[in-house]
């Protein structure tokens, strides 16, 4: 193993100097509890110290294995022996206590949010809840996807495309899928380049979409400006008899208008493009990275 | 960078959030498969669109009356074609007295009796019941989206043409409504975001069946108005 993550919520960092592991210069100590006598961290690994952040992951400083201090076997307590034995199960084994010492070399602070970078961080694809990969005491990551947690890089045109997808309906996805299908002429996206897959995901979103969102945006200013007089306009929606579903249109035109202002703002698709042209190496890093990697679709979402 | 993710992040959240109905689970829009390609055209948030645009030309004209519905329906308009008993509507009155009732995707009973249709918006005489006929219809209008922008089929011209021929609405309107920056909507309309089926210099078969086409109506655009 040449770089892992540590959790910290499984995993506790004692200091040795009196420093914050999210220091520079931290000095520390941790131990991983395993069933395997040998794991595969060793001296001068690299390490990303990452902690549970509101519902994301935070990685918090870069470091390294100073020293692999020891490794103390733990016997089974009687309590266990016992209860495995009641339960007719062959009595537990030991386990061990791997003790290493760690020193911080740097702190992160750019783009160090799981959510930031799961688009951009090779082992991650459970984009529903990327945290669960994270979810250990430790986990092995690749010289590239380390590095790129700890330079914050961001491969502009996947994140792109993986967070529009992941955020319309399961339905919606289906369809966009049999779409880009037909209009790529291919069934798993591999050899279509993800920034020809964002242009065609974004008209599909604004055909689809937005071109409804602009409808609602209009009809709720109509009422709300001429007709406020004569009905309550924030009651004013449709019922769906199959569903049974009430559907209010002044909730739904103001998330419109907000996500409209968005798109103003930064005219949403040439500011894409521009982000996604602006540092070219990189991408061509990451292009090289997921060469054999289809679209990051998550139809679980 | 830094901001670059910071929008794209907004942005998938508001995305989400309006992609699904607000308070329910219904998705926005609705995927179109082959079995339901009438879902394309016949989308309620553009037929509602069209009725607001409508009742609020008409404020100019005349006093513009809500009449609740029943229930769920109190403020809540269909959002497919339903009987016309317990749904709101608005009322077209001058100095107190109904001129006109305007009503969404009602049930109308036509000349055949296994020939009902449901107009997206009627304009019914004051005196038509909650089973109305086609002998309380003045006009009707349907609308047509298309996500394409494109042409209106000459399926849906036809069709459109045949309804009217069923609801005996080819001859003189049973009375004229007025509208106000909407004049030359005082007929039966079929009215698209997209383009016209029609050829301006060619409008017989408009003529033929009483009937207008209005395209490019959509908001921020202007729409023009052929026969």
């Amino acid at each position: 193993m040449s770089a892992l993550a540590i959790n910290t919520q499984y995993v506790d960092i004692l200091p040795i100097n009196n420093q914050s592991f999210s220091q520079k210069g931290f000095e520390g100590s941790f131990a991983i509890n395993s069933a395997l006598d040998q794991l595969l961290i060793k001296e001068n690994d690299e390490i990303i110290i990452a902690s549970p952040f509101q519902k994301d992951l935070i990685f918090i400083s870069e470091g390294i294995i100073a020293k692999v201090n020891s490794i103390n076997p733990i016997p089974p307590t009687q309590e266990l022996i016992t209860k495995r034995k009641l339960d007719g199960l062959p009595p537990p084994k030991e386990t061990f206590s791997h003790n290493f010492k760690i020193k911080i070399t740097k702190e992160l602070e750019t783009n160090n949010l799981l959510s930031d970078l799961e688009y951009s961080i090779k082992s991650v694809y459970r984009f529903n809840n990327p945290i669960v990969h994270f979810q250990q005491q430790f986990r092995s990551l690749s010289k590239q996807d380390y590095d790129t947690i700890v330079h914050g890089w961001v491969y502009a045109a996947r994140t792109t495309f993986g967070k529009l997808i992941n955020a319309i309906p399961r339905q919606n996805k289906l369809e966009f899928m049999l779409q880009a299908m037909d209009h790529f002429s291919t069934v798993d996206f591999r050899d279509i380049a993800l920034d020809e897959g964002v242009v065609f995901l974004y008209n599909y979103i604004d055909r689809r979409i937005l071109s409804r969102g602009r409808l609602l945006v209009a009809t709720n200013k109509l009422i709300k400006d001429h007709l406020s007089d004569i009905i309550p306009s924030e009651e004013i929606g449709f019922f769906n008899p199959k569903t049974k579903q009430t559907n209010n249109l002044n909730l739904q035109a103001s998330a419109f208008e907000d996500l409209f202002q968005l798109e103003n703002k930064s005219n949403i698709i040439k500011f894409i493009k521009k982000s996604i042209s602006e540092d070219s190496q990189l991408e061509q890093r990451f292009l090289q990275i997921f060469k054999n990697e289809t679209w990051p679709i998550d139809l679980s979402i | 960078m830094k901001e670059f993710i910071k929008t794209i992040k907004d942005y998938a959240v508001l995305l989400n959030k309006c992609s699904t109905w607000h308070n329910s689970k219904d998705i926005l829009a609705p995927i179109i498969t082959e079995a339901n390609t009438e879902l394309a055209a016949d989308c309620y948030i553009y037929e509602f669109y069209c009725y607001i645009s409508i009742i609020v030309d008409l404020m100019n004209k005349y006093e513009i009356r809500f009449k609740e519905g029943k229930g769920a329906f109190k403020y809540k308009f269909p959002q497919a074609a339903a009987n016309k008993a317990g749904k709101p509507m608005f009322l077209a009155q001058k100095n107190g007295q109904t001129q006109f009732q305007i009503c969404a995707g009602t049930k109308i009973n036509g000349l055949i009796d296994s020939e009902e249709n449901h107009p997206d918006i009627s304009f019914q005489l004051p005196s038509a019941s909650d089973n109305p006929t086609h002998n309380d219809l003045i006009i009707i209008i349907d609308a047509k989206f298309s996500e394409q922008e494109g042409s209106l089929p000459k399926t849906e011209v036809y069709k459109f043409g045949m309804i009217i021929d069923l609801f005996e609405l080819r001859g003189l309107p049973k009375d004229k409504i007025k509208f106000h920056k909407y004049e030359g909507f005082s007929a039966n309309c079929l009215i698209t975001n997209g383009k016209a089926y029609s050829d301006p210099s060619n409008i017989q078969l408009l003529q033929k069946y009483a009937m207008k086409e209005i395209e490019k109506f959509y908001p921020s655009n202007t729409y023009n108005i052929i026969g």
